[in-house]
């Protein structure tokens, strides 16, 4: 890091009210929480609890979930390290409008198939909208939270807290996220089994079946 | 790995309809991907590198995705 940057740094810091950072600072790891709880509800009371097996675009909207928080882990980080400037608040923002297009367009493919009047849907609806159609609303919300992240990112330099207990939530929260990826990868290769990519409509865990 | 197996198999070939034994699973591939590219966001000081892994992580779901929508190579899977 040279000079120039730590004062350019030093500069953005200043216009960037303690609260309004502050409060960057959890409102992204908010962020990555709430797409924590989304995809580990998914996985955990959906696919194992109610044994509602998610299907090949189902895989990829969460897929496309993962690649949008990883514009929050790297402004987050940044932040931890004090590093944060208006450039890796934007370069944040940037990959998840990336991943929340790649999502829409998943998303909203799979509405399209269930559009039609009388289709049931596929997987069981909750409050009233499919799995697929809350994606659909969870990555608008994404393309609302960038936009006002970029529209008003000269006060909203995240800084990180001074404690380390509150420092460590965060750290908590990014890892358990790279976890949840992980096994993510691991169940969708039992689902799968040796084949190249999974059915329309998967009923069993083809691995443990011996297919 | 999908072109490899057309060029053996031939373009009409249903791999899903085979034991494609020591195959890895597409799907798996890309999560592993974005893991990689979440690790780079968290453990390197480089931004070039979170952006590299990002973007490769990116192609391969977005391939993964196309192909499910399109077929390109008409496996018809």
């Amino acid at each position: 890091m040279n000079a120039t940057e730590t004062l350019e740094q030093q500069a953005e810091s200043a216009h960037s009210p303690r609260f309004l950072a502050q409060l960057s600072f959890w409102a992204h790891v908010a962020f990555i929480a709430a797409y924590l709880g989304i995809l580990s509800g998914a996985m955990f009371w959906f696919q194992f609890a109610q044994a509602e097996l998610p299907c090949p675009l189902c895989i990829t909207q969460r897929m496309a979930m993962m690649l949008v928080v990883i514009g929050p882990i790297y402004v987050v980080i940044q932040a931890l390290r004090g590093t944060s400037t208006t450039r890796t608040l934007s370069v944040g923002a940037g990959i998840s409008i990336l991943g929340a297009v790649l999502g829409m367009a998943m998303s909203s493919r799979q509405v399209l198939l269930h559009i039609k009047p009388g289709d049931p849907g596929y997987g069981v609806p909750v409050l009233g909208m499919h799995l697929y159609t809350w994606a659909l609303v969870t990555f608008v919300v994404v393309l609302v939270f960038c936009g006002v992240v970029l529209a008003c990112n000269q006060w909203l330099v995240p800084q990180a807290p001074h404690s380390s207990a509150l420092q460590m939530i965060a750290k908590i929260v990014i890892w358990l996220f790279i976890a949840t990826i992980l096994i993510n990868a691991v169940v969708v290769f039992i689902e799968s089994g040796w084949h190249w990519y999974l059915p329309d409509d998967p009923t069993e865990y083809r691995l443990l079946h011996g297919k | 790995m999908v072109l490899l197996t057309v060029r053996v198999h031939g373009a009409q070939c249903r791999v899903s309809d085979r034991q494609t034994q020591g195959v890895l699973y597409v799907d798996a591939i890309c999560f592993l991907l974005i893991a990689v590219a979440a690790v780079a966001a968290v453990r390197s000081k480089r931004l070039q590198a979170t952006l590299i892994f990002s973007a490769i992580a990116f192609i391969a779901t977005t391939a993964l995705f196309l192909h499910h929508v399109t077929d390109p190579l008409g496996l018809n899977l």
